[in-house]
């Protein structure tokens, strides 16, 4: 068996972003595609960074209710007590008007300093809303959520929409909505499976690429993004381990 | 030679601290080497007084280091309505700009990016912030920011026949190319990538949206710099960018010419002779001092006429020679 590697992102060996530099705000996506689900990544994140209890982290998802997501991000049992928050946005696809999504779902707060928001498949929202653009969808949404009420978010998107060749206006707004993202965020990581399908004991490859955005924690701290490649083997759910 | 590739840099130089004044710069870039997270640096760092304005359609979150202000245009700007008028749109965005310009200070406004603006909007936002009342404002550019991978969705109507309107116009694109007056086209070198076998390879992944690493380097990356003269002459130059340590490389000349004899390089004929081909330094310089005979003739500084001059034995012929003689 290969030796187990721990998951770096940034160059001083830590996942999420410094909170200590309350101006910087970061965005982290996550793309996947069907067949690599990517919540043990998430987990990896919330467990395995080394000052992961000063964050206040809030789950919200757009295609799994709240249950489902407190069995699958969670705090191990040995770490330290974690403060994480689950808001259900399942039926968030039904609403019309993206200022009220957030009034009612994020009222309660207030300052945004060491909030990480993981925010999965927002993009959604593009089917169920008539009419909505990937642009509007940024400013009146996600960038938002980023300036009042987190510090950082983590986008979970699934990759399967993307496609070059434009046939329908839902299709350039979903493709636009990916292309956005690559140049928005700071850190992209994108879990694929084996090309050749199967393996009994590698899942699939996990990349940290850094994302178009300007790297201003590099230019003030000189921290920067590591780039590299892993394998990962799933061993059960919320049991995956990296290695190179 | 090497006089021209110095003009280069110089032109380059004077591009990017403004001194040159242009109205309007374009910005091309990609997702694999964004204009934000390398080139735009480089107007502050050639002109330190400077104030850069980071218009954030793109982002709106973060203070890029470079700029002096940003301004968050979602915060300014009304796009849910798609009937609503220009002004009603961006009225209150070119209030918000005008209120962070000092007036005698060269200012930088940076767009980014343009397709978040209407196509058909965009001329028009542009023309409100570089002129007013017919006369350019002086002491100011605005850079717009263009992403050459993103589909541009009025091309995607114009196929489909969706609407008549679009067709008829110009994508953003066209606009601004014909409109600037600087063009600086960003791609990332792909032969330095050890990530990616070939472009082929690199196109596969990007098709699925999988990124490779190694791109968005800052250290090295191409730009094409096109700058378009009054006079209507246009001039394209290469250059290799370090914008960590501000270097700029040309690498104009650097596009190699296959014909030996084209370059001058005999080295490729080294030993294939029975005489010496090559040239000592001081051979050379004595070949180049060498005045030609007959230079001057060849120089027709006189623009082609007969000039005759009178000499003492000459008569002089009243007769118009080309007189019709019955």
């Amino acid at each position: 068996m290969q030796q187990n590697q721990d998951l770096n992102v940034y160059s001083n060996h830590r996942i999420l972003p410094n909170v200590s530099d309350k101006e910087h705000c970061s965005l982290y996506s996550i793309l996947y595609n069907n067949g690599t689900y990517p919540l043990w990544l998430v987990n990896k994140f919330v467990n395995e960074d080394s000052q992961s209890a000063q964050y206040k982290f809030t789950v919200s998802s757009f295609i799994n209710n709240n249950k489902f997501m407190k069995q699958n991000i969670k705090q191990n049992i040995n770490s330290a007590s974690l403060d994480i928050e689950y808001i259900d946005l399942t039926l968030g696809l039904q609403a019309t008007s993206l200022s009220k999504l957030i009034d009612t779902k994020y009222n309660h707060i207030s300052s945004k300093e060491g909030r990480v928001l993981i925010l999965e498949q927002p993009e959604l929202l593009i089917s169920s809303m008539e009419g909505l653009t990937s642009i509007s969808l940024y400013n009146d949404f996600i960038n938002k959520l980023h300036n009042e009420k987190f510090q950082h978010i983590i986008i979970i998107s699934n990759i399967d929409y993307y496609n070059h060749y434009i046939n329908s206006f839902i299709q350039y707004q979903y493709t636009t909505f990916f292309q956005s993202l690559q140049y928005k965020s700071d850190v992209v990581f994108t879990v694929k499976s084996l090309k050749t399908g199967y393996a009994k004991d590698i899942s699939g490859t996990l990349s940290i690429t850094k994302g178009g955005a300007l790297d201003n924690v590099k230019h003030t701290n000189d921290v920067k993004v590591v780039e590299n490649e892993y394998f990962f083997y799933v061993v059960k759910d919320n049991v995956v381990k990296l290695f190179y | 030679m090497s006089l021209t590739t110095n003009n280069s840099i110089v032109l380059l130089k004077r591009t990017f601290s403004l001194k040159e004044q242009p109205s309007l710069i374009l910005v091309l870039d990609s997702l694999l080497q964004t204009a934000s997270s390398s080139l735009l640096s480089e107007f502050k760092h050639n002109n330190a007084s400077l104030n850069v304005i980071y218009i954030g359609f793109e982002n709106s979150i973060n203070k890029p280091h470079y700029a002096d202000h940003i301004i968050k245009p979602h915060q300014h700007v009304t796009l849910n309505d798609n009937e609503s008028t220009f002004d009603n749109k961006y009225l209150r965005l070119i209030k918000e700009i005008e209120s962070k310009i000092t007036i005698n200070k060269q200012t930088l406004l940076i767009i980014d990016n343009a397709l978040y603006i209407d196509s058909d909007d965009l001329l028009l936002l542009i023309n409100k912030l570089s002129y007013k009342e017919g006369e350019p404002i002086p002491n100011r550019t605005v850079l717009t920011v263009y992403h050459k991978d993103n589909v541009d969705f009025e091309q995607f109507q114009s196929k489909n026949n969706f609407s008549q309107m679009t067709t008829l116009y110009p994508s953003a694109d066209q606009i601004l190319k014909t409109e600037s007056n600087v063009i600086l086209d960003l791609n990332p070198i792909i032969k330095d990538n050890k990530f990616v076998y070939d472009e082929e390879d690199l196109d596969n992944n990007l098709n699925k949206f999988h990124i490779p690493r190694g791109f968005n380097n800052t250290k090295r990356y191409h730009v094409d710099f096109t700058n378009k003269r009054k006079s209507g002459r246009i001039s394209t130059f290469k250059f290799i960018i370090n914008s960590v340590d501000h270097e700029y490389i040309d690498d104009t000349k650097m596009l190699k010419v296959d014909n030996p004899f084209g370059n001058n390089d005999i080295s490729e004929f080294e030993g294939m002779t029975t005489f010496n081909l090559q040239m000592t330094d001081k051979q050379r310089k004595a070949k180049e001092s060498v005045e030609l005979p007959f230079m001057e003739a060849q120089q027709f500084s006189s623009g082609g006429a007969i000039v005759y001059e009178f000499e003492k034995d000459d008569d002089y012929d009243e007769e118009d020679p080309y007189e019709d003689p019955f």
